[in-house]
């Protein structure tokens, strides 16, 4: 049980040390522009769970794994894509043209006509701040088409993954929640003699692939941006692997409506591992205070990839006319160009040893986030 | 960015060219052929040739003689010589500057001002790297009625150099009207979901 032992933060760590061959790790990276995991399972196996960039555009769990010696293309055996949203997507295509060898993974409503025709409608545009998501799918996919790939469909109660003790199994979306959303794709398209905007995206998200991972007896809870009606479908399965997870990937960036306090209860040991990834967005920040009171109410082991006060970026250079014009029209600039910080979770066998934590970059324990 | 003699619609539309080498128009979404298709065009237009009161209208060709009948003869009376108009006389005209182009899409509106998040086409941004609050005072009344969340615009901030001498800073914001979806867009996206459909689902 987690929070049973000694938790050992360790003082002098390099994030370029790889695991060794049978040490599990589970490594999460945030915010830069948005979320994504690696996961070791050991005899060199990785999977990575969603995509983020770093300030250079370049996804973030790619170059981890390439500054620790692994070969992509040949070590990493899955890519998931829990969701289409910008922040958990941007920089996929990258990473699945170099993972070459890796089965992807996503919900099974993303590979519907409907949605397809959806992406391959919006995808192509040119303007990448047009198409949301969209753009990374139409690329993914189509490089799918291209080497005869066929994706691995997400949905509710699916093992998606089975390599010697490990396996994955998907805990949603649920079918009902997959057809309501492919009926909402509706309000996402513009109507007759709209304007060319954005696409926006379905608010509550409940059709995020939420992972359950087993590692012989060890289980990590991977709970993407799910939100909490689709906790409840979750919670209500009678076919979802049983047992406790020792380490929780916190939903939707350590808001309340991902956190339904039931998960903690009856899928989590005490005090698991908790990470999470803040994220910044128009004047918004999560989590909140409150939402971190919440947590640490739940956990004692909890950690944020970055403080709060790193969410705010260095202001960007510009000519002293620009400024000048800025500061003259009462416009403020923000960067939102963070450089993602890490959480390390590492543990010497499944059969032996803890989970111990190490934190990279602005990487923080969640009493600290305010700091 | 800076080129004398040419008009500013020219030289405001080739700058944005050369800092948007290998893209697209962001509201037409098309590859930047026509010059007169671009934004930066259209902000030119509305500053030098939109009717402002600051600039009069600048007569493209001196009027040419009314004896004139394009054709004549050598002293031989042989071979006829195209006799061509004097070539126009150029007079000056402002110049634009562009020092920094976004592209941005609104995430939210209050009462005086919007939330964006902004990609940096001047130093050759894919992603959004910025976020700005902006008055909505900055807006033309044009533009401030095609205010949405999710709208699209472009932004520019440079100096305007007039006839006069005097230099100008400006910033402009251009929301443009475009239809959203095209038939083409979506007969092509039919196309490739069909494709892809096919391909997964063999």
């Amino acid at each position: 049980m987690g929070g049973q032992h000694i938790q050992v933060v360790q003082p002098v760590i390099n994030l370029r040390d790889p695991p060794a061959n049978g040490e599990l790790e589970i490594t999460l990276f945030g915010p830069g522009y948005g979320e994504s995991m690696a996961l070791h399972l050991g005899n060199g196996s990785w999977v990575v769970v969603d995509s983020c960039i770093n300030p250079a555009g370049e996804p973030r769990a790619l170059q981890y794994l390439i500054e620790l010696g692994v070969e992509p293309s040949r070590d990493v055996r899955l890519v998931v894509a829990t969701h289409w949203h910008d922040d958990h997507i941007r920089g996929m295509a990258k990473l699945v043209t170099a993972c070459s060898s890796a089965d992807f993974c996503c919900a099974s409503a993303l590979c519907k006509k409907e949605f397809l025709t959806f992406v391959g409608t919006f995808g192509p545009s040119r303007v990448p701040g047009a198409s949301s998501g969209l753009r990374e799918l139409y690329e993914v996919f189509s490089r799918l088409e291209a080497t005869g790939k066929k994706p691995r469909f997400a949905l509710a109660d699916n093992r998606i993954f089975l390599q010697g003790a490990c396996e994955i199994w998907s805990l949603s979306p649920t079918n009902a929640t997959y057809l309501d959303f492919l009926g909402q794709l509706g309000e996402l398209l513009p109507g007759q003699g709209d304007t060319r905007r954005r696409i926006p995206s379905l608010t509550p998200n409940r059709v995020a692939v939420v992972l359950w991972v087993n590692i012989g007896d060890v289980g990590l809870l991977l709970g993407s941006d799910l939100e909490k009606p689709a906790w409840t479908d979750i919670l209500n399965s009678t076919t979802r692997p049983t047992g406790r997870a020792s380490v929780f990937k916190i939903p939707h960036h350590g808001s309340a409506n991902g956190d339904d306090p039931e998960v903690w209860r009856s899928m989590l040991e005490t005090h698991p591992w908790g990470v999470l990834a803040p994220w910044r967005r128009g004047g918004h920040a999560l989590p909140r205070q409150v939402d971190i009171n919440r947590i640490l109410s739940s956990t004692r082991n909890a950690y944020s990839t970055v403080t709060r006060r790193k969410l705010v970026a260095p202001p960007v250079e510009r000519e002293s006319i620009v400024n000048s014009k800025l500061l003259e029209a009462g416009i403020k600039l923000r960067s939102i160009s963070v450089s993602p910080g890490a959480i390390r979770l590492r543990r010497a066998t499944v059969k032996q040893g803890e989970w111990r934590v190490e934190l990279f970059d602005s990487a923080c324990s969640l009493k600290h986030f305010a700091a | 960015m800076h080129y004398a003699g040419q008009s500013a619609a020219v030289e405001s539309t080739t700058a944005f060219e050369e800092k948007s080498a290998n893209q697209f128009d962001i509201l037409t979404q098309e590859p930047v052929r026509n010059p007169s298709d671009t934004v930066s065009a259209l902000l030119a237009r509305r500053y030098y040739v939109g009717g402002s009161a600051q600039i009069s209208s600048v007569p493209e060709e001196e009027a040419l003689p009314n004896d004139y009948t394009g054709h004549t003869q050598d002293a031989d009376g042989r071979a006829p010589v195209l006799a061509l108009p004097p070539p126009p006389r150029r007079l000056p005209s402002p110049t634009f500057h562009a020092l920094q182009e976004w592209e941005g899409y609104v995430l939210a509106i209050r009462n005086h001002e919007f939330e964006a998040r902004l990609i940096d086409l001047t130093e050759g941004g894919m992603y959004e790297g910025e976020e700005a609050t902006i008055p909505i005072r900055e807006l033309s009344d044009h533009d401030a009625k095609k205010l949405q969340k999710g709208a699209i615009f472009r932004w520019v901030i440079g100096h305007l150099n007039t006839v006069g001498g005097s230099r100008k800073r400006v910033s402009e914001f251009v929301f443009r009207d475009l239809p959203a979806v095209t038939k083409s867009d979506t007969q092509g996206g039919e196309e490739w979901a069909a494709n892809i459909f096919k391909s997964f689902n063999p």
